[in-house]
């Protein structure tokens, strides 16, 4: 894939990636948890990163956390959710780089750590303490909308390989 | 692929949900509410004195309900309400957050020291 090429569609997964937020701050989800999220633009990062690669997501999600909280947020989403992307993100690379866990399972747990990073920073702007005992259910959203963003990444990662969108001939 | 997949879900349940799940068992139904506005402590209520309260900062206004199923918030004028979504809350530990607002209310026992346990 030339330059030119990758540069188009990385822009275009970004602007999706903004969509996705702003879609899920417009339609908050009635769950009695403070904050609670679908995580629909990391269905877009973990695509990129299965597509492409680590530093093109990386890239992705470092523009979208940082002009989401510009657009709809303040400081302290900004904080909450460059933590979350950061660990998850991370967490996610190194499970995937392993080759042992599936792409369904590896969303899981970036689910998990996505909440767990924004409850230390929530706990740390507080007052220092930690909080238990909101977290085996925040643990548990987490791990179900990852696995939801996880299937569906999987299926659309599956997809553009068969159908060859990204290769180098002028398709799509 | 499969095993591994089961061995992660397994030991992610095992860290974040169970292990929480146990330490939060621990803990023992508080008798005071301590109101933090910027990480200062505002005012501490006994949870035996039912009535409404009010928390008035720079920030905002937060209004909370004290009765016998413990502390809960049930006005605010902040955009979000995520502060009323934390519910009622009763035991050591257990605390409801306003970031708007900067506000924390957090349960404690009697003995301040013992509430280390809950970290």
């Amino acid at each position: 894939m030339n330059r030119a090429r990758k540069s188009v569609y990385i822009g275009v997964f970004t602007a999706l990636a903004l969509i996705f937020s702003y879609v899920e701050y417009l339609v908050p989800i009635p769950v009695p948890v403070p904050g609670f999220k679908l995580g629909l633009s990391n269905l877009v990062i973990l695509v990129i990163l299965l597509v492409f690669g680590f530093y093109e997501a990386l890239f992705v999600g470092l523009i979208k956390v940082s002009v989401s909280a510009l657009l709809f947020g303040n400081l302290f989403s900004f904080c909450f959710s460059f933590s979350g992307f950061l660990l998850s993100f991370f967490v996610m690379v190194l499970l995937l780089k392993s080759g042992k866990i599936s792409v369904p399972a590896v969303s899981l747990a970036g689910g998990v750590f996505h909440n767990f990073a924004q409850l230390v920073v929530a706990s740390l702007l507080l007052k220092g303490a930690f909080a238990f005992w909101i977290l085996p259910v925040l643990s548990l959203l987490g791990m179900g909308t990852g696995l939801i963003v996880g299937f569906l990444a999987l299926f659309i990662f599956e997809r553009i390989k068969k159908n060859d969108w990204f290769s180098s001939r002028d398709s799509l | 692929m499969k095993k591994y997949d089961i061995a992660l879900v397994v030991l992610l349940f095992a860290c974040f949900v169970a292990f929480p799940l146990f330490i939060n068992s621990q803990n023992s139904v508080g008798k005071v509410a301590n109101v933090y506005v910027d990480k200062e402590l505002e005012y501490s209520v006994d949870l035996s004195e039912h009535g409404e309260y009010f928390v008035n900062s720079e920030y905002g206004m937060n209004r909370f309900l004290v009765d016998d199923s413990g502390v809960c918030i049930i006005d605010t004028d902040c955009k979000n309400k995520d502060c009323i979504n934390f519910g009622t809350i009763n035991k050591t530990g257990q605390f409801i957050a306003c970031l708007p607002h900067h506000l924390l209310i957090e349960i404690q026992s009697d003995d301040k020291d013992y509430d280390s346990v809950a970290y």
